[in-house]
Formats: C-alpha cells, sequence, structure tokens
C-alpha cells in the first residue's frame, strides 16, 4: 500500500537524534555478547552518524557501507562458522543496525532503522529474562513508540503534550495485552536449547575438597521454593545427588541404583509439601526436601533412584516448576544386598590406621551404630576442629589425613567426606549426600530462595538395628550457627560482625527481602506462565478441560468485547470537572442543535461576536452569558453565587437565542 | 472490475501498510520463537505488538471518519508543469483529526504537503498536493480520495469522498516560429454604445434604430429621401495580434497548439491584444486575463479536424 510522498519525506534532526540514541541503546545490550570488532565498528559508526547530524560531516559513499556488511558478514561467519545461529545473526544484526543509522535521512530508512531497534530487543530477551532486563524493555519500548509516532506527527511544535495521544495508545493497549497473555494458547513444545546462556552453577557426579567451597563463591539463586508449613532453616537440606565410591577425600557417584526409594515411616508423620522453581543450570538434579514421597513437574521426564536423588535427562536449559511431597519424619531404607557398595573403604595410611584403631578401643563389643556415629563426632568437637568458609588447602594425594590428623579446618565437604570415610572404616556403611542446606526466607512472598552460596555436603549413615539412612551432618556439631543460619546467612553475619555493622543488617535484609519478593514474584507468575499454568488459571476461570478450538473462541470473543468496550469508550465525552467549563460545554451542544458549531480553536469572544451578529435581539443575554462565563473561567478563584449566576445566564442565552430566528445560516 | 478500485463513497477502507506488514510479520517471528524457546517475556513482547497494532487499527480508521470534503480547486496549468491540488476538509466529529491526506487518484502525485496543524473539531483545513500535469486537455475531478497512516503508520486507511471540479491543462508553451506581425482595427462607435468614447471620423451610416437619439440622425439624407439614416464614428485604427493554427507551420498539430499557446503567455507577457483562430473557433482580438483563460482553454479542449 503505496504511502504517497510520505516514503520521500525527509527527517528531522531531533527525531534523527532520537533514533541514534534507540539504536545505541539497543545495540549496547549485545556489546559484550558479541566479537569485540563487531562493537568497535559499530562504535565507529555510531559517532560517524553523531558527527554527521551536528557537524555535517559528509557520510561514506553507498559502495563503502555496502562493503562493510559484505565484510562485516563474511568475518562473522568466519567467527561463528556459521550465519544460522542466534550469536551469528545478533553480530550481524548489530553490524547492519549501526551501518543503517548514516543512512536514514528519509522516512523509509528511519523507520527500517526502528524496527532493528524492535529486532535488537528480542534478540536480547531471548538471552535474558532478568527483572533488570524487563524495567530496560519497558522503558526501550515505550522510548520506541514515541518515536515511532513522532515520525508521524502533524504538529510541528516541541511539546510533551504532543505525545498524549500516543500515551493514550499505549494504555489502551495494556488491557488487550493482559488478555492475549492470559488467554492466547500456549503448547507443549519442547524446549529449544540456548547455548552458552545457562547459569554455569551446580553439582556434578562427584565431590571432592574445594568443589563445594568453589560453589559458594556465586550468590546466584539455585531454586526458590514455597512450602504448605511453616519450616525452620535448620531443617531445610535439600537432596541432590548421592555419592557412593570414595578414594579418601574424593567421593562420586559411580553405581546407578534406579528405582522409587523406599521409606520407613515415624508414627507422627510430618509431610510437607513443596512448590519448586529451578533456574537453569549445569546440574541435571532436582533438588528436594528429603524423603520425597510424590514428585508433580512439567518435564519431559526423569530418573528416580532408590537413594532418593532424582536426576533430569539432561540439564534443566529453562525455568523448571515442580511440586515435591516430602515426609520429615520417615527415613530411606534399602536392601542388605544393596548396602555392600556403601561399605567399600578407601586406602588408610598408616596414621589414620592408627586412629581408626583408637577409635575401635574406644568402643565396646556390642557398641550400636549410634554410639559409633556419636564417638565419630566427639572426635570432631573434642580435638577443635573448626568450619571455615576460607579453607586452606591440603596436603596432595594425603588430603585425608592432613585433615584429620593435622590442619582440623575445613569447610562441611572435609567433614562429610571424612566423617564418611571414618564410618566406612568402622564398618558402618555411609555414603554422602550433596545438595543444599538452608535458604533465606522472605515472609513477604513467603518463599525460601536458595542461593549456590547454601551448597552443603551431609552424610547418611546406615543404621543396622533400625534398617534406616540417619542423615548425619558432622557440620552440625562443628558449627550449629552454619546449620542454623544457612550458609549465606552466615558468611553475611560473619562479615557483619567484622566490620562491626549490625545496625545496617536489618535495612540490607529488608532490602533484600523486597528485591527476593519481587524477583519471586516474576519468576513464579511471569516468566513461569506456562501451559499447565494456563490450564490451571482457565479451570480456575471455569474452562476447565479447554481444548485449542475453545481457547480460539474465547479469544475471538475477547477480541469483540474489547472492541466494543473501545468504541464505547470513545463514544463517552470527557469528564468535566471544572463547572464553568461543564456549562459552558453544555452552552455549545445546546447550539449544536441549531447547527451552530464552535469550532475547537474558537475562543469566548470571537464566538460571542460571531452569536450577536447571527442573533442581534439576543445581544444583552449573550453579552451576560459570555461576561459571566469569562469572570469565573479567568479568574483566579470564584464563589458558588457566581456558578449560579453563571447557570441562570446560560438559560436566558439559549431561552433567547432558541426563540429568535438565525440572521444567516450558520456552517 | 478491479477488486482494490471497487469502492462505496463514504465508507472508510483499512489495510496494513508495507512497514504494517513488517511489523506483524514480527509479531509473528516472535510469536514462534515464545512458543518454541518457552519464553514469556517474548511472548509479552509480541503481545504488546499486537495489543499495540489492535487498537491502531482502530484510531487509523477512526481517524477517518466525519471528515468531509468541502471545496476542491485543482489549478489549470501547463502540461509540462505541476499541478496543484487543494482540498478543504472539514471536521465535524468533536474529536481533532491528524495527519489527513488527500488526493486525486488519476493523476501522478509527486508531492503532499503535510498538515502542520491538527484538523480541530468543527474546523475546516487546506490540503496541498502538487501533481505532475498530464496531456493537454479538460479534465473533470469526480472523487477525492482521503487517507491516513495516523498514529504510528502500521495501518493505511482511505475512503472516496464525491466532488465535482474540472481543470484544464494547456498545451505547454513551446515553438520557435515568429509571432504574426500585428494587424489593425478600426473599431465603430455609435452614441448607444456603452463605451463613452466617441470618435471624430466619420465611418459610416446605419438604419435608424428605436431610442436611438433624434440629434444623432443625419437630417440631410432624410431631407434627400434616403431615410432615417444614423451616423457612426470611428475611434481610430487599434492594433492588435492574429493568431491563427493555419499559420503554424510546425508539422504536427500538437506542436501548432504548443506554438499557439507560446504566443498567448508572450501576447500575455507583454499584455497584447489578441485574437485567435483555431478554426471552428474563433476569439476576437482583447486582452486581460479571462480572454487568455478563454483561448487557453479552447487550445486544451482543441480537436484536431482531421483526427475526428
Amino acid at each position: 500500500m503505496r504511502i504517497s510522498g510520505l516514503e520521500r519525506k525527509s527527517v528531522s534532526k531531533y527525531n534523527k537524534l532520537f533514533i541514534s540514541l534507540a539504536v545505541t541503546a539497543n545495540i549496547s545490550l549485545h556489546a559484550f555478547q558479541i566479537p569485540v570488532w563487531v562493537t568497535l565498528i559499530s562504535s565507529v559508526f555510531i559517532f560517524w552518524n553523531i558527527l554527521n547530524i551536528y557537524y555535517n560531516i559528509s557520510l561514506p559513499h553507498p559502495f563503502v557501507r555496502n562493503l562493510f556488511v559484505i565484510l562485516g558478514c563474511f568475518f562473522i561467519y568466519m567467527h561463528y562458522e556459521t550465519v544460522m545461529g542466534l550469536e551469528a545473526a545478533t553480530a550481524i544484526l548489530v553490524l547492519i543496525s549501526s551501518i543503517k543509522l548514516i543512512d536514514f535521512s528519509k522516512y523509509k530508512d528511519s523507520m527500517t532503522a526502528i524496527y532493528m531497534c524492535f529486532m535488537l530487543l528480542f534478540f536480547h530477551l531471548l538471552n535474558s529474562q532478568s527483572i533488570g532486563s524487563s524495567i530496560f524493555f519497558g522503558i526501550d519500548i515505550l522510548g520506541i513508540y514515541l518515536l515511532i509516532f513522532s515520525l508521524h506527527q502533524s504538529d510541528r511544535r516541541k511539546s510533551i503534550r504532543n505525545f498524549y495521544p500516543a500515551f493514550k495508545i499505549l494504555l489502551l493497549a495494556v488491557p488487550v495485552w493482559i488478555f492475549l497473555f492470559i488467554v492466547f494458547p500456549r503448547f507443549q513444545t519442547s524446549t529449544l536449547q540456548l547455548t552458552n546462556k545457562i547459569a554455569q552453577r551446580g553439582f556434578s557426579n562427584q565431590v571432592s575438597p574445594g568443589q563445594v567451597t568453589e560453589l559458594t563463591q556465586s550468590d546466584e539463586v539455585v531454586f526458590r521454593v514455597h512450602f504448605n508449613t511453616k519450616m525452620e532453616s535448620q531443617n531445610l537440606y535439600f537432596r541432590g545427588n548421592t555419592l557412593e565410591t570414595t578414594t579418601g577425600m574424593f567421593w562420586s557417584n559411580q553405581v546407578k541404583s534406579f528405582g522409587l526409594p523406599t521409606f520407613k515411616t515415624s508414627p507422627g508423620q510430618q509431610k510437607v509439601l513443596g512448590e519448586y522453581i529451578l533456574e537453569p543450570n549445569i546440574s541435571p538434579y532436582i533438588f528436594s526436601l528429603e524423603n520425597p514421597l510424590m514428585l508433580q513437574m512439567s518435564a519431559d521426564s526423569y530418573y528416580q533412584f532408590s537413594t532418593g536423588s532424582i536426576k533430569l535427562h539432561s540439564e534443566p536449559q529453562t525455568r523448571i516448576q515442580y511440586q515435591v511431597l516430602s515426609d520429615l519424619s520417615a527415613h530411606l531404607e534399602s536392601k542388605a544386598k544393596d548396602l555392600n557398595v556403601y561399605l567399600q573403604k578407601p586406602k588408610l595410611s598408616p596414621k589414620l590406621n592408627e586412629l581408626v584403631q583408637k577409635l575401635n578401643l574406644q568402643l565396646k563389643a556390642n557398641s550400636t551404630t549410634r554410639t559409633k556415629i556419636k564417638l565419630l563426632l566427639n572426635y570432631f568437637t573434642e580435638n577443635k576442629f573448626q568450619y571455615t568458609l576460607t579453607p586452606s588447602s591440603l596436603k596432595y594425594q594425603n588430603e585425608l589425613e592432613d585433615f584429620l590428623l593435622n590442619k582440623r579446618t575445613g569447610f562441611c565437604e572435609h567433614f562429610a567426606a571424612s566423617f564418611g570415610v571414618l564410618a566406612r572404616a568402622l564398618n558402618i556403611p555411609s555414603r554422602v549426600v550433596v545438595g543444599f542446606q538452608g535458604g533465606t526466607y522472605n515472609p513477604y512472598t513467603d518463599h525460601w530462595s536458595v542461593y549456590t552460596k547454601d551448597a552443603h555436603a551431609w552424610n547418611e549413615i546406615w543404621i543396622a538395628e533400625e534398617n534406616i539412612w540417619l542423615r548425619v551432618d558432622p557440620t552440625e556439631f562443628v558449627a550449629p550457627e552454619r546449620i542454623q543460619k544457612g550458609e549465606r546467612q552466615y558468611e553475611q553475619s560473619k562479615m557483619q560482625s567484622y566490620f562491626n555493622s549490625q545496625k545496617s543488617e536489618e535495612l540490607n535484609r529488608k532490602i533484600n527481602q523486597a528485591i527476593e519478593m519481587i524477583s519471586y514474584k516474576w519468576n513464579s507468575f511471569l516468566l513461569n506462565y506456562d501451559f499447565n499454568y494456563q490450564k490451571r488459571l482457565l479451570s480456575f476461570l471455569g474452562f476447565a478441560e479447554h481444548t485449542y478450538v475453545e481457547l480460539s473462541i474465547v479469544l475471538l470473543t475477547g477480541f469483540l468485547f474489547l472492541y466494543l468496550i473501545f468504541k464505547i469508550y470513545q463514544n463517552i465525552p470527557a469528564a468535566e470537572k471544572k463547572p464553568e467549563l461543564k456549562i459552558y460545554r453544555e452552552f455549545c451542544a445546546s447550539l449544536e442543535k441549531l447547527k451552530i458549531y464552535r469550532p475547537q480553536n474558537e475562543g469566548p469572544l470571537d464566538f460571542q461576536n460571531r452569536l450577536l451578529m447571527q442573533f442581534p435581539n439576543s445581544q444583552t443575554e449573550i453579552q451576560e452569558f459570555f461576561s459571566n462565563f469569562i469572570n469565573c473561567r479567568y479568574k483566579n478563584s470564584y464563589t458558588k453565587n457566581q456558578i449560579a449566576l453563571l447557570k441562570q445566564s446560560t438559560k436566558n442565552a439559549l431561552k433567547s437565542i432558541h426563540s429568535t430566528p438565525k440572521r444567516y445560516s450558520q456552517q | 472490475m478491479n477488486f482494490f478500485k471497487f469502492k462505496r463513497y463514504n465508507r472508510v477502507f483499512i489495510l496494513p501498510t508495507k512497514f504494517g506488514s513488517i511489523y506483524l510479520l514480527m509479531v509473528f517471528i516472535m510469536l514462534i520463537a515464545g512458543a518454541a524457546y518457552n519464553n514469556n517475556l517474548v511472548n509479552l513482547f509480541a503481545y504488546f505488538l499486537a495489543s499495540v497494532a489492535f487498537i491502531c487499527m482502530f484510531q487509523t480508521n477512526d481517524n477517518l471518519k466525519s471528515i468531509e470534503v468541502k471545496q476542491v480547486e485543482m489549478s489549470s496549468g501547463f502540461s509540462d508543469s505541476t499541478l496543484k491540488l487543494v482540498v478543504n476538509l472539514y471536521n465535524s466529529s468533536k474529536k481533532p483529526k491528524f495527519n489527513i491526506q488527500a488526493q486525486f487518484t488519476d493523476l501522478i502525485n509527486i508531492e503532499q504537503l503535510e498538515m502542520n496543524q491538527p484538523l480541530l473539531s468543527k474546523s475546516q483545513t487546506r490540503v496541498i498536493s502538487i501533481y505532475e500535469s498530464p496531456k493537454r486537455g479538460h479534465y473533470q475531478i469526480k472523487e477525492i480520495k482521503i487517507s491516513t497512516i495516523y498514529p504510528l503508520g502500521l495501518f493505511y486507511s482511505w475512503m472516496y469522498q464525491t466532488c465535482d471540479h474540472d481543470f484544464y491543462v494547456y498545451p505547454k508553451p513551446n515553438g520557435t516560429q515568429k509571432i504574426p506581425p500585428p494587424q489593425f482595427q478600426y473599431q465603430n462607435t455609435s452614441p448607444n454604445s456603452k463605451n463613452n468614447q466617441m470618435g471624430e471620423d466619420f465611418s459610416e451610416h446605419r438604419n435608424f434604430i428605436k431610442g436611438d437619439s433624434p440629434h444623432h440622425l443625419n437630417w440631410k439624407a432624410f431631407a434627400r429621401g434616403r431615410g432615417l439614416l444614423v451616423k457612426e464614428f470611428k475611434t481610430g485604427a487599434s492594433q492588435f495580434l492574429l493568431l491563427s493554427i493555419n499559420d503554424c507551420k510546425q508539422d504536427f498539430t500538437e506542436e501548432k497548439l504548443e506554438q499557439l499557446s507560446q504566443w498567448v503567455e508572450y501576447c500575455r507577457r507583454q499584455d497584447l491584444s489578441f485574437a485567435l483562430n483555431l478554426g471552428d473557433k474563433k476569439f476576437s482580438a482583447q486582452k486581460g486575463s479571462q480572454h487568455i483563460q478563454k483561448c487557453l482553454k479552447a487550445l486544451a479542449q482543441y480537436k484536431d479536424q482531421d483526427s475526428i
């Protein structure tokens, strides 16, 4: 559809500058994700464009521009070895957008540059779904639409009032937007992989000294969970992987014990339902409270192990929501034939063998497993083992001995690994569990946020007398505060006491909680609104078991309804808050019945003069009305009496006008 | 009948513009990407774009409603120049209207001057557009196309309104032939002529007409039995140019007309009196803008007798 003349229309300097700013802002989103040379070339072209706008520096010949485009695309292809991937496409788009900036003197070039901003924003949102990105998205989209509106505006006066129609359009679009978000059909498609854009955090199939410590360097959220009951931090042990093979300080998971776990329940059941939102990460494990009785999730498939661990087919590339019902009072069971793997003993040094013999001597012949456990824990507490956030390195290939006999300072993985080895040395089946312990509670949203810093390792010991696996956390005995507060808060409290800034601790906590609340709401509703969530919401609204056809009908009906609302809204006259203007408007409306129209730009005095010419017999009444109106309208304040007088003079004027014929017809 | 030519007057039509189509394609791509990557922010983005387009559609459509064409004026001109169309639009609604264009679709539009101010409620405004001149001739404007892409250029809305206006395209002034030499003309004046100037030289007698003044009767002739005769006098000789198509030496009719057009323009510039002879149409020697207009119109409408 040809737009006659508009395509040849030149763009003002004002609009050129703002288009440049918009393109620059959108290009900068990708500055650190594309090759450096692309960023540099784009910067050169942006700078050149600004020089052209302000100082009329001449622009490069079209041949030069085209050459840069072709060469740029070629080198991007060489860099990525493809042009079809997201990163390559982003780099090409950034390059073309910056080159386009130096050739947008006409309307169609400007619109092309603006539409490139849309695409740049789209590519950015494919990579990032944080709240920061969303806030930028809101500001950016507002700016882009105001820019498009400015290009199509006829009024050349530079005033914010000129943009009121644009704001009105955007505001009117909001209810349609919300409606589409809720009702537009979602599909259960398998997600595509976005390479290199997931969080680089999580547990692998093994743990060794330093690996858990390394995880605690990051303060990113791993998952968030909401429980149906009040929970204490010290009870929050989120199981990840279970490790059974050891060479000392080094533990790994080599045995795949597939199958549903079995539990021994206690009389006083303590079932807790948790709703989890797991962030994308490199670990394929699902984290949940211990003893998962029931799991409900939308992921394609997962494995459950008899150890209680749950693993996905592959690492989660996108956010996953799931529910787990756990029984905190239950204990895992195992068959006797499966216990052999948990008795595998590593080769111990002579000094460690001596230690084991000493410990054995302290035990009686009929000592129970629990007694033995207590003995081992006493060894940690009596020998002043210390829990430290910055464990020092241990002797190479002799880490266990160095930790147990010399250094005696370490992180949770040291305690868990060494405790597991000692337990096996005493013929007690044991294993190491890696996961998370504790978290940060947000009272505003009643959910827990578990960070990478909360990574933890603990043990499970087989109690032969009871046929159950018992959780034993040596860290709890060495540093009970760590377990009570959770690692993150424990670290923060240490930092606070070091800097002696406890007064600001409360404020910081509240700020963090507020931020966390927004993030949680953002994740739980907005970003996780998928097929299942939509199904639940529509069921709640009365559309149970909807089909796509039914949903499409709802969509169409909704659009028709919105259309009707819009038409009604358009026909509603604006409510007049000022009484004198309301009276004046009614006066003008009454005259319209006599086909006397007052143009919007005609002032009261001009209108009065026109009426006096047409209705000379009503001169007194007309003059009285306008005099009263001007007094009310243009004075700083007026009384009720003056309004009453204005009303009366309106009636008199209208009565007089309606009763006398016009002198001549008015268009 | 061409679908796009089908029209109902005063009915508003709407379609996406080129950029509107690209915009809708972008929305579609984002929806696919949002579903494929399960990315709700991309979905949100796509829905917002779609919502704005939905609202824009109504705004664009609404921008043309209650617009009336009050007056159309297309200035006549020469065939190698441009023509200016001025359309007076009236807004009978309560809301202002923005960025409206008015066009005559039968001619090639060169430039569309923008409305610098909104068209306020119950107000009029002029919308000007410039066209490439067609071939010489007499043209009629039966309808005007009013269109808009306000507010965001996503949709193109248009409607047709009837009007009745005609204009002429004159042959372009072009020719190398020298203008014919001036000729002389004597003007007779009579006592009753509207021209009050009476000449001194006797020109001729004419028969008495009831109402003539008896003072101007030739009594001597009456005494001689020649009846009642009124004397007429001449003011003196006046010069004019006789522009005749037969005097044009060009081979083709169009070139002859262009030559005549050039001579007419010359006379206009020099303020000379001229007569025009187009074979079947003749215009007596006069000067002034009205005479020039009549002659140029005749040139515009000239039909070659051989080609009829």
